[in-house]
Formats: structure tokens, C-alpha cells, sequence
């Protein structure tokens, strides 16, 4: 039950309605996206008005191939007759055509507009914003949930003039045959529509929270699946049954909830029309056969019946639609609030594109909290020499990485203030200030592409020799020239498979080529042997040589070889120094590097308190 | 009929061939039915009832023409009206039963399918769950199944509907008129030929638009993954731009799929009227010359439509019926799926009340019969001991514990419990008192007090703390928002590598195993977080039997065993101290490693570095 308690919390809550205002923000928005499609609509617009005329044509022809053919006997205008109601169809089935081409056109240009908007302001967010957000959720907005909108935009605007002149092309037709049964005819089409659009509004949400549902519905097996031997080893497999048999009963529950509607609306809407039809006929017989005056011919009484029965189709079909505009606002609303979140990481106005001279890296109080100001980061004072070659050392969650991430401005520090060369870093275009300053992160990723697409990522200009340069400062230019297709080689799922330690160097590279003027390395070679580690890090402070480096790392052979040693301790920095210095000093840096060795009691070291 | 559901994975769902027959295969789903029989049967016998009000109506509409207006007779209508209302009223209630019905009965059905394959995935061989085949998994009881879900609630329904009306409305144009119903009928042909070409080519199409789309969404998976590198890069502007191509090319197949299948309309809608002319042209001259009356002219053309689009609705039915029919069977391939390691009967069944022994004797396995993983392997663990198992990569150490577990049984040789063949033991009773902490230390989007309590629920809130404590996984649980009550994400990405294994160590404390099973991670953590673990692991493994594949030297010397294993062989076994003293290949290996650890070496005891075995 635990694992699918937070799924069924989400389905207990799980309700696509039509929530007015948001509705109607979500429409001017959706509308602005239509406007460089205007001559497109307009078109369907003009061919709607025209395919809803030849529309009443068959069953006029009809209607007269009754009366003036066989009731009264006439041969000779049949085939007349015949050739039109061809080319009045034909003419129909080609509009049609036209207009869903032109609907589906400006929907799918349209969805594209959106996708990509969607997309850049993704890309727009700070850091702050990818942390908390789930990439699957972010695609499926990109995806299921545009889905919806995309069914509503390709039909929307043909279906709306469809039913509009259609209706009016028939009421005029039929107005202008008899006043009282057109009347009459009315009340059914009308009732019809009604319980379409109740059929339409009740189902569609449905029908998007079972897809909802399904969704979660895989997300439980696939962890099922991935945390199978966990499952298996604390024998919670009846759990994991009895949780997915909750979260699938909400599923049929809805879907049978879907099914009742639909049983109880769609066969109601049927006898309506067919009772409104039957009206019709005892009306327009009683009219036939009346003896006063032949107000009524057969021939038109069938017309009437083959309209009520025609102009239902529209009808439904835009009922339906505005079903699906319950289903379209709701995702396109989950697509636009990503859109409008703020973006909290920009260029202040009058930021400048500056030049990084020397690196020289002040720290002045800087604060530094992500949310609900619980600080990470308290009271960091610091100056780092140009050249100078830092590293940091603390536990997990002492504020390492937020440290080093405060300088290329992945995050805004709270207060305080962070200099380079003089210059505050806010003062500096993101963009300038981030392409002077390489960076590994910890998390390694490659794209799908080749090594040297890869190497070359920040650089994209680079010639191969300078790729090959910054791969053998990372020691991986070896490795990559006994490839058999060398630098071209492909990576990832369709490629070669790189151990963690090959990714790294190439990660490395990567930050190399771009020539920056400060270094980060963010535990970035946890995954290299010692040996090779050291050659990188020579090979790295070659290159650095004059620049300034920040890293983070793991080995404390690697960390003893910097200039200094910030020691972080809950967002403070408690110690600054030499290895040497550091080691004289007899804190906490001492104490680790010598349990790291010796083995020392680990709770003596770090001041725990452990039963 | 049990089935190796491994079978196809070398094979493309797309080009497997289906072995079972249509026949067959809906046999076993309606066995599914057992419940709902009565709920088939009323749904199924009520869509063949809909078909004949539904043909009744035009029926009576050409009375009217044919008995009443024709002859002016208006006294028709009295019984003409309480005919109608009755059909009206019947087509409502079998229309209203047969959509009720058949979803009640299609929606039990797959849920029970989808139950039995859930059951399953419970039981199966863990190698079906390798990392590239979890997609493929996935996909049964979600896709398939919801294929199949549509299939039986609506393509079921109208298959049958659709056949009934064609069927019916084409028996009574016949019965009515065999000469016009013949010219009425003489296009149909042409039309099933054209309309089964035409869903063809678009078909192909829709497919390429799925699979630009499945690249765009890979696209933008990996420029999401990656965003941090493409904002410390600056590249967002060379990414979108790669993004919009793949976007563009899902756009233009796109566009030119919604153009061939909008042909479709003006072509079948041409066909349709051709079909109309010619009740029309041959209608009208049978009716001048009094072969024919006008409410049957009438009733042809309302006919047609009885026939005519639920023809080309089966037309495209079939793709529905296809792809359903091989949805049923890969959702069969899993059900049928062989449990490997099934339960021993009761009569010889040995339930362990406390492991005090494990023994290899002479094991031989493979996950692949032919090729062995582990090699006569033999040693024994008695209460209280450690012992550890050292070797590269693939040398078969984890395999040792996937037997240990029961996951796999031995090919050759016997594993023993407390002397107790495995095939004897209840997986229950050896699983109760054993536990594993996985190297990737999985946990499960729920909040961090359920991921504790996973192997106890029964566990209160002050064992959950205390177990947390006593890891030292407290202090930073509680700096959470909501502390225990923390929602993990799914693949625990809200939290860190450190913080994951700490918590799976306080899940397993909680379990208080006789017998801890550990795969020590290989990725090394920052000296800090790693004297936590070190600390917490010291606390698991206290007065414990434990079997440990270990990395760090630190755990290795709390053994009291080490055996060494390359490629599925023991080849040194002996404590830390004898292995070094022997000068085989652990103290070389072990001395190489040290030796890499340059810088330290002056300053550590040779005995104190850690070797890093991967």
C-alpha cells in the first residue's frame, strides 16, 4: 500500500474540470497563437460557408427527383438532376478535404509554436527551476498534455462554422418549405445537441483522467520492475500486487463511470432525433394528405427528415469539441505555467559582456539560501588569488557544490556579493561571464553524438587538432585513437559504452577546449584510478597554469596538492589553508585526512554521538 | 503452454510472427470472463438487437410513405404511432444495456489479465528485468493491455454491430427489391477495394509520424537531462535549434499525414454517392413505371448508409483487430511465463527459523546454460561469520548472492541452509530472516519513513527513528522538508547517493536479518560522508553473519573469510593477513592499487590504503 499511497493521493485529487477564468486566459492565449495562421483561418472560414451550401444540395435534388420525376412522371430531368447531386458531393468531399487540410495544417504549425516556446523558456529557467522539476513531467506537458490541444486546434475552427452554416444553410432551406415544421423541427436538433454536449463534457474529462491514471499506472510497475530484487528480498510482492490493484481500480472505476454516461446520453440523443423524425413525418403526412390545399409535397417531407437526421452530425461534432476544450485548457494550462514561471537567474539590466583579465575571486558575506531562507551558505569570506588552485572539503549537504556553482551564477547568492577581478559577477551578461568559466559538473553527461561532437561541445568551432589536444590534457586521447572509428565514434545507447571513468575525461576535455579563464571541477574524476587521476590534475594544473581552479574531490591526495583547503561545515567555512598549514593547525582537517589512512574511530572524528 | 517469456526479446516486436490463432487466443480471454458471463451474454445478444431496431426504423418510415401517405390514410397512424414508440423505447434499452454491459465486461476483463501479469512479474526470473528489457515489459500491462481494453469495449461492439447492420440492412434492401438492391450493392466492392488501399498508405505514414515523434521526445529528454551542461556552455541557442529540426521533421510528416487521410473524405464520399445514383437513377425509373413504390426508393437510400459506412468502419477495424490480437498474445507470453524457482511441496517444504549456516557444495551456474558464470564453487558460513568476496568486474560475485537468495537455483551442486537443500526451503521463511543492501540502494517514490519501514511495515514510528539513528541517517533526515514524511522522487534523484545508501542501511537494520547480504558501491563518496557510512556499516554488519562483495579495505578486514574469485572460479581464499602473506594475485593486486594511490603512500601504513577493485 505504501508505495501506491502517493500515486492514489494524486488520483484522489485528480479532476480535469472547466475552470472558467483559467479557461479563458488559456483561450486569448491559445487565440494569440493563431494569429500569423489568420489567412489560413480565414480561408476555412470561406470554404466552410460554401461546403455547408452544397451541403443541402443532394437532399433538395433528391427532394425534386421525387416530385418533378417520378410523382409526376417526367424522365427527362433525372439525369440532370443526377449530374448535380454528383458534382454538388464531389464538390462537398473536396472542400471537406480542403478545409481538414487547412485545420490540420495551422494545428500542427500551431502545436509547433506552442512546443516551441514551451521548450525555450525551459531552457530560459534557472537552475533553481530544473532541480525541483522531474524531466518526465516535463515532457509529458510537452507531450501528453498537448495532445489534447492539438485535437482541439485541428478540428475547432472547421467544426465551429461547420455547425454554425450549416445550421443556417438548412434553416433557410427549410424555413422557406414551411414555417410551422421547421419550427417543430427545431425543438429536436436542439434537444439533441444539448445532451451531446452533456454527453461530450462529462466523458472527455474522464477519458483524460483515466489517461492520467494510466500514466501512474506505469510509473508504479516500472519502479516494480527496477526495485524488483528490493521487493523480492523484503518480501513486500503482495504489497506491490494489492497497491497496483488500488491504483487500477480507480482506473475501471472511472472508466465505467465514462461507460454509464455514454450508455445513458448516447442512445437518448438517438431516440430524440428519431422521435423529432417521427414527429416530422406524422406532421408533414397529416400536411400531404390534407385536402384544403397540396401545401406539402413527399419530396419535401423527406428533405426535412433527411436535414434533422444530416445536421445532427455538425452538431455533435461541435458538441464534442467543446468537450475537448475541457480536456485542451487543462493541458495547455500545465504548458503555460511552465512558460510563466520566473525565471530567476538573468541579465541585470545594463550587464555588460566583460572580459575575465586575471581571475582574481572575492567572496565579500556572501549568504546563500534555495528556498524558505534556510541558508546553505552563511557568512563566506574569501579571496582567491589569480592562479590560485582551491579545493573544498566537507560532508555531504555542507554547501560544496552551491560554493562553487555561486561563481558562473547558476544561482544568485541571498547576500554578499561575489567579484571578479574587481567587477561584481552581476555585472557581467550571463552569457559572457559563463563562457569564460569551464566547468565539470559532478553529474556526468554526455549527448548522443560523436566524441568529438561532444569534446567540442562548448567550442562547437574547434578543429579537430584542438579536440585532440584538449583529449590528451585528459588523458583520454589514447583510449579514443584505439577506437576503431576514433573521434568519430558514436556514444550512447546506439554506440560505444563508456565506463564512468572514460566519461569523466571526455567531460574534462570538454571544459578544457572552451579555454577558460577560471576552472571548476565538481568531483569530476570520482570515477578515474589514482594513477590517472594524478596525471590529470598535473596535466590540468599545466594547463591552468596562471588561471584560477576550484574543485571539489575525493581523494585527499588530489586535495593535499592544492593551494588551499576550504574546509565546509554547515555552510561555514571553518578552515582556509596549505595542506601543510592545515595540518599544523590539528582540526578538523587533520583529523579526516588521518582517519582516511588510520582508521580511526569515525564518530571520534566527525564529534557524532552513535549508541 | 507454459511459454519462455524471454523467447522474443531478440526479436523485434514489430516482425514476430504470432504463434497462437485468433480463435484460440479470444477463447482464453473470454475465460476471463467467468464473472461477467452473464454480463457478455446479455451485452453481446443486446449490440445484435441494436442492429435490428436500429434496421426497424427505416422500415416504418417507408410504411408511412407506402401505407399512409400514399393511400392518404391517416387512421395509420394509430397503430402506426404505438409500433414506433415500442421500437424507439426497445432501441434505447438495448442500445443503453449493450454500451453498459460490454464496458462492464471489458473493463474486469483486461484489469484481470493486467492483475495476472502484475502477479507474475512478481514471480518471474529477475534476468527478464535487465535494463534494456524494462521498456519492453512495460509495455504489457499498459499498452497492450489498453489496446485490448478498446478493443473488447468498443471494437468488439462494433465489429459485431457493424456485421449485424451489414448483414441486415443488405438481407432486407434484397427482400424489398432484389433487381435495385443489386445495382444498390454493385459499387461496394470498388469502394472496400479503395478504402482498404487508401488506410494503408496513411497507416504507413501515421507510423512515421510516431517515430519522429519518439525522436523529438528523445531530443528533448536528453537537452532536459543535459541542462546544466548546456547552460554552463552557453549552447541553449545551438540545442534549440537542434531541437526545432527534429521538431520540424515530426511537423512535415505530420502535415502530409493529415493530407493523405483527409483525401480519404472526398474519395469514399464519392464511392458513397455513386452508390446513391445509382439507387437513384435505377430507383426512380422502377418506380414511374409502378415497380416500385417511393417509400422503398426511400428506404434504399436510409438503407445505404446502414451498410455503407459500417463497411469502411470495419475496414478500418481490421488494423484495430490485428494489432489487438497480437496485444493479446504478448500479454498471454507474460502470463504464461515460467516461475524458474517454484516452491517446495508441503510435505518436504522446511521452513528455517534462523539461519546459522550457509554452505556452497560444488555450485555450477549460468544464466545462459551453456555458458557457466560460477565454476565447482564450494565454501561454508557459519553463524556469526563475515566473509567477502573480492574479484574484477563480472567475475561472478554477484551471481553467488543471487543464489544465496534464492533468484536463481544452482545448475549443478546444491546450496545449503543450516543444511537444508535450497529446493526445501520456503522462499518466505529464508527471505524473513536474510536481507541485501544493493550497491544502487533502490528506493521507491514514497516518503523516506515508508522507505524505511519497507521490509517491516508493521514497524512504529520510533523503531523507523531509531534505526535511522542508529545508521546516523537521522540528522540529515530531519533537515528535509517534512522530515520522515519527505516524498522521495522516482529514482530517489531529491536526494544524494549518500543519503539513498543510508537510508536503505536503516531499512535493513530495521529488518534485524540473521544473515546481511552487502554489495558494496563502488563509486567512492567524499572522505566526509564516507566515514558516516563507514560508521553505519559497522553498526549492520554487529554480531551478523554477513556475506560482502567489498570494494573498501576497511570492510574487507572485518571479515573473517576473503575469498577471491576471477572469471567463476575461487582462486585464493584465507583471511586479509594470509592472502598478503601468500603473494598471490589479492596482495599484487592489492599492492598495485596501493601503489596508485601515490602521495599517501609515504605518509599511510602499507596496510591502510584502500584498494579500489572495479
Amino acid at each position: 500500500m505504501s508505495v501506491a499511497k502517493p500515486i492514489l493521493e494524486y488520483v484522489k485529487d485528480l479532476k480535469v474540470q472547466l475552470d472558467l477564468p483559467r479557461s479563458i486566459k488559456a483561450f486569448k492565449i491559445i487565440a494569440r497563437y493563431n494569429k500569423p495562421y489568420l489567412p489560413f483561418i480565414g480561408l476555412i472560414v470561406i470554404f466552410s460557408a460554401a461546403r455547408s451550401y452544397l451541403f443541402t444540395l443532394e437532399p433538395l435534388y433528391t427532394a425534386e427527383i421525387i416530385d418533378n420525376v417520378i410523382v409526376a412522371n417526367d424522365y427527362n430531368l433525372l439525369v440532370g438532376l443526377l449530374t448535380n447531386i454528383f458534382f454538388a458531393v464531389a464538390g462537398f468531399g473536396i472542400l471537406n478535404f480542403i478545409i481538414l487540410f487547412l485545420n490540420g495544417y495551422t494545428s500542427k504549425k500551431i502545436i509547433r509554436d506552442i512546443r516551441t516556446d514551451y521548450y525555450k523558456s525551459l531552457q530560459e529557467k534557472s537552475f533553481e527551476f530544473h532541480d525541483a522539476a522531474a524531466v518526465g513531467d516535463l515532457i509529458s506537458r510537452a507531450t501528453m498534455d498537448l495532445q489534447p490541444v492539438d485535437m482541439f486546434l485541428a478540428q475547432a475552427v472547421g467544426t465551429v462554422c461547420d455547425a454554425v452554416f450549416t445550421a443556417i444553410a438548412v434553416f433557410i432551406v427549410m424555413f422557406s418549405i414551411n414555417r410551422t415544421m421547421s419550427y417543430i423541427a427545431i425543438v429536436p436538433i436542439v434537444i439533441v445537441f444539448y445532451l451531446n454536449v452533456g454527453l461530450f463534457t462529462r466523458t472527455m474529462p474522464l477519458f483524460r483522467r483515466m489517461q492520467l491514471i494510466l500514466g501512474r499506472l506505469g510509473a508504479y510497475i516500472q519502479q516494480d520492475i527496477i526495485g524488483m530484487k528490493n521487493v523480492r528480498i523484503f518480501q513486500r510482492e503482495d504489497e506491490m500486487e494489492d497497491g497496483f490493484k488500488q491504483v487500477e481500480a480507480k482506473y475501471v472505476e472511472t472508466a465505467v463511470n465514462a461507460g454509464r454516461i455514454q450508455s445513458i446520453y448516447t442512445p437518448a440523443a438517438e431516440a430524440g432525433l428519431s422521435i423529432g423524425v417521427s414527429i416530422i413525418y406524422i406532421y408533414g403526412a397529416n400536411l400531404i394528405v390534407s385536402p384544403v390545399a397540396a401545401i406539402l409535397t413527399i419530396g419535401d417531407l423527406i428533405l426535412f427528415t433527411r436535414y434533422m437526421r444530416r445536421l445532427t452530425m455538425p452538431l455533435k461534432n461541435l458538441s464534442m469539441m467543446i468537450g475537448q476544450w475541457v480536456n485542451a485548457s487543462a493541458g495547455f494550462e500545465r504548458v503555460s505555467d511552465m512558460v510563466e514561471a520566473p525565471v530567476v537567474v538573468k541579465d541585470l539590466p545594463g550587464a555588460q559582456e566583460s572580459k575575465i583579465e586575471n581571475g582574481e575571486v572575492v567572496f565579500k558575506d556572501v549568504d546563500f539560501g534555495y528556498v524558505n531562507n534556510v541558508l546553505v551558505l552563511k557568512d563566506i569570506n574569501m579571496t582567491v588569488k589569480p592562479g590560485e588552485k582551491i579545493a573544498i572539503l566537507g560532508a555531504t549537504g555542507s554547501g560544496k557544490t552551491s560554493l562553487i556553482y555561486l561563481v558562473p551564477r547558476f544561482y544568485d547568492v541571498t547576500s554578499g556579493s561575489i567579484t571578479i577581478d574587481g567587477k561584481d559577477i552581476k555585472s557581467f551578461t550571463l552569457a559572457s561571464l559563463r563562457k569564460q568559466i569551464g566547468l565539470v559538473l559532478q553529474d556526468v553527461f554526455l549527448f548522443s553524438g560523436t566524441i568529438e561532437d561532444n569534446i567540442a561541445f562548448g567550442n562547437p568551432n574547434a578543429t579537430l587538432d584542438e579536440v585532440i589536444a584538449a583529449a590528451k590534457l585528459a588523458q583520454i586521447h589514447d583510449f579514443v585513437d584505439s577506437l576503431p572509428e576514433k573521434y568519430n565514434t558514436i556514444i550512447g545507447e546506439r554506440g560505444v559504452t563508456l565506463s564512468g571513468g572514460q566519461k569523466q575525461r571526455i567531460t574534462i576535455a570538454r571544459a578544457l577546449l572552451t579555454n577558460p579563464k577560471i576552472l571548476i571541477l565538481d568531483d569530476s574524476l570520482s570515477f578515474v584510478d589514482a594513477k590517472t587521476e594524478n596525471e590529470i590534475q598535473k596535466a590540468i594544473d599545466e594547463a591552468m597554469k596562471g588561471r584560477t581552479t576550484f574543485m571539489i574531490a575525493q581523494r585527499l591526495s588530489t586535495i593535499k596538492n592544492a593551494d588551499r583547503i576550504v574546509v565546509l561545515d554547515n555552510g561555514a567555512i571553518v578552515e582556509l589553508g596549505s595542506h601543510s598549514e592545515l595540518m599544523a593547525k590539528n582540526g578538523i582537517y587533520k583529523r579526516i585526512y588521518e582517519t582516511q589512512f588510520l582508521e580511526k574511530a569515525p564518530e571520534e572524528i566527525l564529534g557524532l554521538k552513535v549508541k | 503452454m507454459s511459454r519462455e517469456f524471454g523467447d522474443f526479446s531478440t526479436k523485434s516486436e514489430e516482425s514476430r510472427k504470432r504463434t497462437t490463432s485468433d480463435i484460440e487466443l479470444l477463447k482464453r480471454v473470454y475465460d476471463y470472463a467467468a464473472g461477467f458471463r452473464r454480463n457478455f451474454i446479455i451485452g453481446l445478444s443486446t449490440i445484435v438487437m441494436t442492429a435490428v431496431t436500429s434496421l426497424t426504423i427505416p422500415y416504418l418510415h417507408l410504411v408511412v410513405i407506402d401505407d399512409i401517405i400514399t393511400p392518404a390514410n391517416l387512421s395509420g397512424f394509430m397503430w402506426w404511432i404505438p409500433i414506433f414508440l415500442f421500437v424507439t423505447a426497445a432501441h434505447y434499452l438495448v442500445q443503453y444495456t449493450q454500451i453498459y454491459q460490454m464496458r462492464i465486461v471489458g473493463e474486469n476483463v483486461v484489469a484481470k489479465m493486467r492483475d495476472q501479469m502484475i502477479r507474475k512479474l512478481q514471480q518471474i526470473s529477475l534476468r527478464y528485468f535487465s535494463e534494456g528489457e524494462i521498456g519492453r515489459i512495460l509495455s504489457r500491462p499498459v499498452n497492450d493491455a489498453n489496446v485490448v481494453r478498446i478493443f473488447i469495449r468498443q471494437g468488439l461492439a462494433q465489429i459485431v454491430l457493424d456485421v449485424s447492420s451489414i448483414v441486415g440492412s443488405i438481407l432486407i434492401i434484397f427482400f424489398i427489391n432484389a433487381k435495385l438492391a443489386f445495382f444498390a450493392v454493385s459499387i461496394l466492392p470498388f469502394a472496400v477495394i479503395l478504402a482498404w488501399s487508401l488506410g494503408k498508405i496513411s497507416r504507413k505514414y501515421y507510423r512515421r509520424v510516431l517515430m519522429y515523434t519518439s525522436g523529438m521526445v528523445a531530443k528533448i529528454q536528453e537537452n532536459l537531462s543535459g541542462i546544466k551542461v548546456i547552460k554552463a556552455f552557453t549552447q541553449e541557442e545551438r540545442t534549440t535549434v537542434g531541437f526545432e529540426e527534429t521538431q520540424n521533421k515530426v511537423v512535415t510528416t505530420a502535415i502530409r499525414t493529415v493530407a493523405i487521410s483527409s483525401s480519404y473524405q472526398p474519395v469514399l464520399l464519392i464511392m458513397r454517392i455513386i452508390g446513391t445514383i445509382l439507387i437513384l437513377y435505377y430507383g426512380a425509373i422502377m418506380a414511374m413505371s409502378g415497380e416500385i413504390t417511393i417509400g422503398i426508393l426511400v428506404a434504399f437510400t436510409e438503407y445505404q448508409f446502414q451498410y455503407f459506412q459500417p463497411l469502411l468502419d470495419l475496414i478500418t477495424q481490421w488494423d484495430q483487430y490485428q494489432s489487438s490480437m497480437s496485444a493479446i498474445e504478448r500479454m498471454f507470453d507474460l502470463i504464461d511465463t515460467n516461475v524458474e524457482v517454484t516452491e517446495p511441496p508441503a510435505e518436504t517444504a522446511v521452513n528455517i527459523e534462523k539461519i546459522e549456516e550457509v554452505k556452497f557444495d560444488d555450485v555450477t551456474f549460468g544464466y545462459d546454460k551453456d555458458i557457466p558464470v560460477l565454476k565447482n564453487i564450494s565454501f561454508t558460513l557459519s553463524s556469526g561469520k563475515k566473509m567477502a568476496f573480492v574479484g574484477p568486474t563480472g567475475a561472478g560475485k554477484s551471481t553467488i548472492i543471487n543464489l544465496i537468495s534464492k533468484f536463481y537455483m544452482p545448475l549443478e551442486g546444491e546450496v545449503l541452509i543450516n543444511g537444508h537443500d535450497m529446493k526445501d526451503v520456503t522462499t518466505e521463511s529464508l527471505r524473513a530472516h536474510m536481507s541485501i543492501v544493493l550497491q544502487d540502494s533502490f528506493l521507491f517514490a514514497m516518503s523516506v519513513r515508508d522507505n524505511i519501514k519497507f521490509g517491516k511495515p508493521e514497524a512504529s514510528d520510533e523503531d523507523v527513528v531509531r534505526a535511522a539513528k542508529s545508521v546516523g541517517a537521522h540528522d540529515f533526515i530531519m533537515k528535509l522538508p517534512g522530515g520522515y514524511d519527505y516524498i522521495l522522487k522516482e529514482g530517489s534523484s531529491n536526494i544524494s547517493i549518500g543519503q539513498r545508501q543510508l537510508i536503505s542501511f536503516a531499512r535493513t537494520l530495521l529488518m534485524n536479518p540473521d544473515l546481511l547480504i552487502l554489495d558494496e558501491a563502488t563509486s567512492s563518496i567524499d572522505p566526509y560522508t564516507e566515514l558516516v557510512i563507514q560508521n553505519a556499516l559497522k553498526v549492520l554488519l554487529e554480531s551478523r553473519m554477513a556475506i560482502i562483495i567489498a570494494h573498501r579495505l576497511s570492510t574487507i578486514r572485518l571479515c573473517d573469510e576473503i575469498l577471491v574469485i576471477d572469471h567463476g572460479v575461487i582462486v585464493e581464499r584465507g583471511s586479509h593477513y594470509e592472502l598478503m602473506a601468500s603473494g598471490g594475485l589479492y596482495s599484487s593486486f592489492y599492492k598495485m592499487q596501493f601503489k596508485e594511490e601515490s602521495g599517501i603512500a609515504g605518509e599511510a601504513a602499507s596496510t591502510e590504503a584502500r584498494p579500489t577493485s572495479t
